[in-house]
């Protein structure tokens, strides 16, 4: 039975998601990146509308206009200029923009924590005043529903008018084909400015508006952004009606619901089910939605343009480095090695991403999900509570965990076969967000939960180097993926699916492979890093979690197994050296920089080194741009290619054609 | 001579545009049948259709006599139905020699768990000869250790075919081969259709280079709005005033030398 009250009640919760979700999916029209860093430019105009009226004491009015209509703006200028021009210039992935937009989230994130703190502030300006409107059958509104509604109604016109304007066919065209409309004379750097700051003012408007209704605390955006998902994939990115009606609706039934109330074990899920309805809306809307409508070119799916694509060969004992990485803890005292003991179990966790997402080309961002029930299985089988399953002793836990899991990835695996891109990107990362919400919440599963490393190995000298075993076991694994036949045929479906199949490929069963082995090497990293950390915390297995682990494994190389390991004992080493979240802003800021260092971070300073060495002492260092050829017979065609290829060497050109 | 594939009433739309319309088609082994037509005659989503990269709406595909309608594409190229794509879809990051090594392995598709323990694949000699003949054959040898990102377009098509012959196909379906090759190596890639289609392959292609298709087609069949309005040896099919009307009807209105 529905109750007006109850239903205008959700209408409040279900404005906020559409007018997020709206801001969010204009932002994705006009500038064609999917802005995870929405919420977090929402939530730091919110903060500085605080500021100036609550600090400096400006007048409300003036405070807004400047914030909304001048910062804001500004904002989202500076950010086309300097992180996504980049990235546009060399037709960077939509991986890419996707961890650049995550960059500035993690930035904003950690400035706001640094300078405004993590505590919720209560006196959030309001641009609305308190006021209830009384409606006939004795039901009163809130002001600010209306004013939100209203604000919806406006920009969803705005949008539907927008897109029929020379201007609004402008930006469709910078954002479907830059080169195109470059080529037709539109100044497209302009037009993708002019989109970035209509975005990221939409974002001030919802983070000013939201603010009073929710706290402002700057980790409570992130909650937002994920209700904003919602949203946005019913409207397939594309139907402003369908993001609207999408939030209102599950505003009201999450409101409706909220009434019933059932018994026992199921009623427990019902209630989790009911608090996070936008989850599952998100879940659903993933599984049925057929396709999303994403802006750009065919080659949208892969992260084939986030590797170094085989450019330099890796240099003769490169592999030196992430070894005595791992070697040094061996010699630390014993406090900093109980501190180094995250670092092995951090590089399998990095790369179980490489494997999947470097190697085969396939966007996960759920890994922290992996993780997670990797270490919640581990401590469950150790203590003999993991149903149909005995008391698992000692080691046999640490082949037992990637075992099981193995079906789990499978299962991801399935949705991943048809999904590509942002589409399964986020997939992923609402796979990682359910098994947050509905495992890890839940006290009957994870309450009382205690784990430490297997009685053999208690000391740390001895857990880590069981750890150091269980990284070289994950590396024989990840090496037979990425050479040999096996290897060829996930490069293959990565550089270009339909090639692949082909050539007779079986790209189904290889991606469930990947999937599968991901899966499997993520949850025995998390198993390890709750062993070594001897807690279960739920926290370090976050979907956000997941998000920065990925912003890592793309900043050392993605499809490099050494940089993750590289990666696992640079963040580990930050954390540990500095404040608390100090490695995450770090990343945060490579990841801002990824426009300049195309492959990453390592194999930016790779290239650099191999150019200055050989500008300094040509002819000492081999030149590794150059692979031997071996000295055959040519035909003429094989003679005139060769020489067409020296005169393009010969021309200077650059190595993509 | 042998039907290798054969396609029979087969139609496809989209969004109730009918863009194949009920056509009949057969390759015969040892042939070389051209397909022909303007653009938009629905030639690329035939080609699609047949190697099972698009669901078909009606109609039979039958390979060697079975009934094939609905195959994956990566198990038609494993039973001997290989392809090109018009937009070359080379492995930028692997060597040319490697990227005739995917084809070449992936028709036994065992193995792939062998090959995560670190289990040699069994066939990896005979995959080895296969690229190392194929190679050698196109020309290609001098550049097998070269990355494909760097090669010129010309070039990526006779890697693509190569990749394509790996498989060991008993029918070859070839979209535009001979677009981006210049007049010397255009020359040349006909005389190794020939050579293929000596071998029994039966060797399928678009082609919009008319003179090309009087000079090496068997068969020559005129699509025309989805439909198959002529099909026969290219003297008599291409001298039909009807088949011109269509095929330079609509080139007509453009200078020849920018038609596709």
């Amino acid at each position: 039975m529905l109750t007006l009250e109850l239903a205008l009640a959700g209408l409040g919760i279900g404005s906020i998601a559409a007018l997020a979700g709206l801001g969010l999916l204009v932002t994705y029209r006009l500038t064609g990146v999917f802005n995870l860093a929405f919420g977090a430019i929402a939530m730091a105009a919110a903060y500085l509308l605080w500021q100036a009226v609550r600090v400096w004491h400006w007048p409300l009015a003036l405070a807004a206009v400047v914030d909304v209509l001048v910062i804001c703006p500004i904002f989202g200028v500076l950010l086309e200029r300097f992180v996504f021009r980049p990235l546009q210039r060399r037709a960077a992935a939509p991986a890419e923009k996707l961890v650049a937009s995550l960059g500035v989230f993690v930035v904003l994130l950690g400035g706001a924590v640094l300078v405004w703190g993590a505590q919720a502030r209560l006196d959030a300006p309001s641009l609305v005043p308190y006021r209830q409107l009384p409606l006939p059958g004795g039901v009163q509104l809130p002001l600010s529903t209306v004013v939100d509604l209203a604000v919806i109604i406006v920009v969803g016109i705005g949008l539907a008018l927008g897109q029929r304007t020379r201007l609004g066919l402008r930006v469709r065209a910078v954002v479907e084909q830059r080169e195109l409309a470059e080529l037709q004379g539109l100044d497209a750097n302009r037009v993708a400015a002019l989109g970035w700051a209509i975005g990221s003012m939409l974002a001030g408007v919802a983070g000013v508006l939201m603010a009073p209704t929710l706290r402002l605390q700057p980790y409570g955006l992130t909650l937002v952004m994920l209700e904003t998902m919602a949203v946005v994939v019913v409207a397939q990115l594309t139907s402003p009606v369908r993001a609207i009606a999408a939030g209102l609706m599950v505003g009201v039934i999450q409101a409706e619901l909220a009434r019933v109330h059932l018994g026992g074990y199921s009623g427990a899920l019902f209630d989790a089910l009911t608090a996070n309805l936008f989850v599952v809306a998100l879940l659903v809307a993933l599984l049925i939605v057929r396709r999303l409508n994403e802006t750009g070119g065919d080659d949208a799916g892969t992260t084939a343009r986030l590797t170094t694509r085989g450019e330099l060969a890796s240099a003769r004992g490169w592999w030196l480095v992430p070894a005595l990485t791992l070697a040094a803890p061996l010699m630390f005292n014993a406090q900093d090695r109980r501190v180094a003991l995250a670092v092995p179990a951090l590089a399998i966790v990095l790369v179980s991403i490489v494997v999947v997402s470097g190697y085969s080309g396939q966007i996960s961002l759920g890994q922290a999900g992996f993780a997670g029930l990797g270490a919640l299985i581990a401590a469950r089988l150790a203590a003999g509570t993991m149903p149909g399953f005995g008391r698992i002793p000692g080691v046999a836990v640490l082949v037992m965990v990637p075992l099981l899991m193995v079906p789990i990835g499978l299962l991801l695996g399935w949705p991943a076969i048809r999904r590509r891109g942002l589409f399964l990107a986020l997939t992923t990362f609402a796979f990682s967000v359910a098994v947050s919400r509905f495992v890890f919440d839940q006290p009957s599963v994870t309450s009382g939960l205690t784990v430490h490393p297997p009685d053999a190995f208690g000391s740390d000298n001895n857990f880590y180097v069981l750890e150091l075993l269980c990284l070289a076991a994950a590396f024989l694994v990840v090496r037979n993926l990425h050479n040999g036949r096996v290897g060829r045929a996930l490069i293959a479906v990565r550089d270009d699916e339909s090639g692949a199949l082909a050539c007779g490929v079986d790209v189904r069963r290889l991606k469930l492979l990947v999937f599968a082995a991901s899966a499997a090497l993520a949850a025995l990293g998390g198993a390890l890093l709750a062993m070594g950390s001897r807690a279960f915390d739920t926290g370090a297995f976050d979907p956000t979690r997941g998000l920065i682990w990925f912003a890592a494994v793309v900043v050392f190389g993605i499809d490099s197994a050494p940089g993750a390991v590289i990666g696992a004992g640079v963040l580990v080493a930050l954390d540990a050296g500095l404040p608390q979240g100090s490695s995450i802003l770090v990343i945060g800021l490579c990841a801002l920089l990824l426009g300049r260092m195309p492959g990453g971070l390592l194999h930016s300073m790779h290239r650099l080194f191999d150019h200055t060495v050989r500008r300094i002492a040509p002819g000492i260092v081999p030149d590794v741009r150059q692979r031997p050829t071996r000295a055959v017979q040519l035909t003429p065609a094989g003679r005139a290619m060769v020489g067409q290829l020296r005169r393009r060497a010969a021309g200077g050109q650059g190595v993509t054609p | 001579m042998s039907t290798t594939l054969q396609a029979l009433g087969l139609s496809k739309s989209y969004n109730d545009v009918l863009i194949v319309d009920h056509v009949d088609f057969s390759a015969e082994a040892g042939r070389i049948t051209v397909i022909v037509g303007p653009n938009g005659a629905g030639k690329t989503t035939l080609f699609n259709c047949l190697s099972g990269v698009e669901p078909i709406d009606a109609g039979v595909v039958l390979h060697r006599g079975d009934d094939v309608t609905g195959w994956s594409p990566d198990a038609l190229s494993r039973r001997g139905l290989a392809r090109t794509f018009q937009r070359s879809s080379v492995f930028p990051t692997l060597t040319v020699s490697d990227n005739l090594r995917v084809a070449a392995e992936n028709h036994g598709r065992r193995g792939i768990l062998r090959g995560v323990v670190g289990m040699r694949d069994p066939g990896r000699r005979r995959a080895v000869r296969t690229v190392r003949t194929v190679l050698a054959e196109l020309g290609l040898s001098a550049i097998a250790d070269v990355r494909a990102a760097v090669l010129p377009s010309g070039t990526l098509r006779l890697v693509e075919l190569g990749r394509a012959l790996c498989g060991q196909p008993d029918t070859l379906l070839l979209d535009e081969p001979a677009s981006g090759l210049d007049d010397a190596e255009t020359e040349e890639f006909h005389q190794l259709l020939h050579r293929l289609a000596a071998r029994e392959l039966a060797v399928v292609m678009v082609e919009h280079d008319l003179e090309l298709v009087d000079e090496t087609a068997d068969v020559v069949y005129v699509m025309d709005a989805g439909r198959v309005v002529a099909v026969g040896p290219p003297g008599d099919v291409l001298g039909r005033s009807d088949v011109q009307a269509r095929l330079f009807g609509h080139l007509i209105d453009r200078p020849l030398d920018q038609a596709p």
